[in-house]
């Protein structure tokens, strides 16, 4: 009874969602070349660390540029469980995000209550001493990495495919479990709190509104999903080391790919992030002889689009002059507003 | 051991000092935090040494060109983007920063390759030996630099016109507007003395160090922990804390453990900044 009602007040919300999926589960019947499918699949996982990035950065304005430490710590517990342990990442991933959960229970214990630039450039320091921890430890692979390739184990089991495509749906179950999850934090109280936190902290702490608790909440949520991310990278890339996990690029490509879809929106991570990583995977397979052009050219379609689009791409179509499914959700958030 | 420890310190402290303070200057009139801060760094490095290359000049002789472009390429990046930049939220104008360092970095991959790049035959060259302690004269130059441009940065911020103007303005945009100064003048000018600073201290790195395009990334972390051991835009305390964070660099490098001597600068910051939310010496 009750879940028909949500599903009556959310109707909006359940038509772009079945619109969204039918169209990116139809799109490996266009084409199922490898390098089509396995640059979807990137696209989804970076779309699931969007989503987690925004319930931290977007809903409750804390604006993170660590993220890539928990999309490392998802990253190791899978490898490690299935190279050391033989654990299938099905249980692993889940492992991996409560571990991400307790990091962000920690860290954000001294750092949340920092604000602005301050909770930025502490976050990007606690990275730099993950990244550091990582490429020392040599239990866990060292400056080497981990590569892990399961040939005996069945493909369900290790998540481990040769064709891509069953694992870009597993990626896109994943992807509408968070954006249902995203959707449910911001029309809770949860999220009406968060969005106060963000729009002004101290007027929020004298309504009564316990800042310090929800941030960490947001925080930990947040953690958890960009965990689950990684642990899904971790079996699509098959071979992880600190280098190419932990860079500050890597954290900060988080938010880009958030702000460039729509800051503190539902679908713009998911926007943002099939854009992004297609122009980057094209133009490093079309620019393979020049290298730095591909990063050039994203880095001025950056530019581009955060100047002159401040609200993201998905602006584009929550604009009064494209008329459609997203405009009645703008409506009808203004009237919950 | 102990003295050349603490010089090699001093000198490496110089290099995130002027880093800190191009930083610190642009975060406290603008309130941006400068991400393409190591690039421009690493750009005034790639010109003094397209300089050296065509002409033969030493960094040393090449260091007034390098500055004056630095400067002219600072407003160039503030008029083109900057300046739109500051119209939308904080966040866009931190990316912004972000993805034109990316613009730089590779642009200059594209212009002159990945491959590691050092000057040749340096006009000063050569160590001086005082008792224990051996003092390159190269890294002498690099510390020479950072205080003669500390010193005028001083100079230009407490005595001249047009630096009282942008510390007006970074203490109060609309009041300084009120008064009669240019505000768009004077960010306009910070960001563009901000930029000379790296061209100053790109160009004296050139003399000790080797460099490559990516080269801007591996030290903007610690730039901006320099900054904030400072405080919130203090250009003395961003000096001083550049000189901390060189000094800790070198002690733990040499005491500790060199693989752990980055993390020993972050774990600090983060009980700093656990304790003293506002740096050393905010206010």
């Amino acid at each position: 009874m009750r879940l028909k009602s949500v599903l009556a007040s959310e109707k909006g919300f359940v038509r772009q969602v079945v619109i969204v999926m039918v169209i990116l589960a139809l799109i490996p019947a266009i084409s199922r070349g490898e390098f089509f499918v396995s640059t979807l699949c990137l696209s989804v996982i970076w779309a699931i660390m969007g989503i987690g990035w925004n319930v931290i950065g977007g809903y409750a304005g804390q604006v993170s540029n660590g993220h890539a430490m928990f999309f490392a710590v998802g990253a190791y517990v899978g490898a490690w469980g299935l190279k050391a342990f033989h654990m299938t990442p099905w249980i692993t991933m889940w492992i991996g995000a409560a571990l991400c959960m307790l990091l962000a229970f920690i860290v954000g214990w001294p750092l949340l209550r920092l604000r602005g630039h301050y909770f930025a450039i502490s976050t990007m320091a606690i990275v730099e001493c993950v990244r550091i921890i990582c490429t020392n430890w040599d239990l866990i692979g060292g400056a080497t990495g981990v590569s892990f390739f399961e040939k005996e184990m069945s493909p369900f089991y290790t998540l481990q495919f040769q064709n891509r495509v069953p694992f870009y749906y597993i990626c896109l179950a994943f992807m509408l479990a968070f954006i249902i999850i995203s959707r449910v934090i911001q029309q809770s109280k949860f999220g009406y709190y968060c969005r106060a936190i963000k729009a002004n902290q101290d007027s929020a702490e004298s309504a009564g509104v316990n800042s310090t608790s929800y941030k960490r909440w947001a925080y930990m949520i947040s953690a958890a999903i960009v965990g689950i991310g990684g642990a899904l990278y971790a079996q699509y890339i098959q071979y992880i080391d600190p280098v190419s996990l932990l860079p500050l690029s890597n954290s900060m490509l988080i938010v880009l790919i958030v702000v460039m879809g729509g800051i503190g929106t539902i679908w713009g991570p998911v926007l943002g992030a099939f854009i992004m990583t297609f122009i980057n995977q094209y133009a490093r397979a079309l620019f393979n002889q020049l290298s730095g052009l591909n990063l050039f050219i994203y880095g001025v379609l950056c530019l581009i689009i955060v100047l002159f689009l401040p609200k993201g791409l998905i602006s584009i179509f929550t604009n009064d002059k494209v008329k459609g499914v997203f405009k009645k959700n703008k409506e009808s958030g203004k009237e919950a507003e | 051991m102990f003295l050349q420890v603490l010089y090699e310190g001093l000198t490496m402290g110089t290099i995130y000092a002027l880093l800190a303070m191009g930083i610190a200057l642009v975060w406290g009139v603008m309130n941006i935090l400068s991400f393409s801060q190591g690039e421009f760094m690493m750009v005034a490095m790639y010109i003094t040494f397209f300089i050296n290359l065509a002409t033969g000049w030493d960094p040393l002789a090449a260091m007034p060109i390098v500055i004056v472009t630095m400067f002219l390429f600072g407003i160039l990046i503030y008029r083109t983007i900057i300046a739109r930049a500051l119209k939308g939220p904080v966040l866009s104008q931190r990316l912004v920063t972000f993805a034109l360092g990316m613009v730089l970095t590779n642009g200059m991959i594209l212009l002159a390759g990945g491959q590691t790049k050092s000057v040749p035959d340096k006009l000063i060259s050569g160590t001086i030996s005082l008792g224990s302690v051996a003092i390159s004269k190269e890294k002498m130059v690099l510390v020479v630099t950072s205080i003669v441009v500390t010193g005028l940065l001083f100079w230009f911020m407490n005595r001249t016109k047009m630096g009282k103007a942008i510390r007006a303005t970074s203490q109060d945009k609309e009041a300084a507007g009120l008064v009669g100064i240019n505000t768009q003048t004077a960010y306009m000018i910070a960001f563009g003395i901000s930029a000379a600073i790296a061209g100053a201290g790109g160009c004296a790195m050139t003399y000790s160090y080797y460099f490559m395009p990516n080269i801007g990334t591996n030290f903007m972390i610690f730039g901006f922990i320099a900054v904030c051991l400072g405080g919130f835009g203090s250009i003395g305390g961003a000096f001083i804390g550049g000189m901390i964070m060189g000094i800790i660099d070198l002690f733990t490098g040499t005491y500790l453990s060199v693989s752990y001597k980055y993390m020993a600068v972050s774990v600090i910051f983060l009980l700093i900044v656990t304790f003293k939310p506002k740096g050393l010496f905010g206010r």
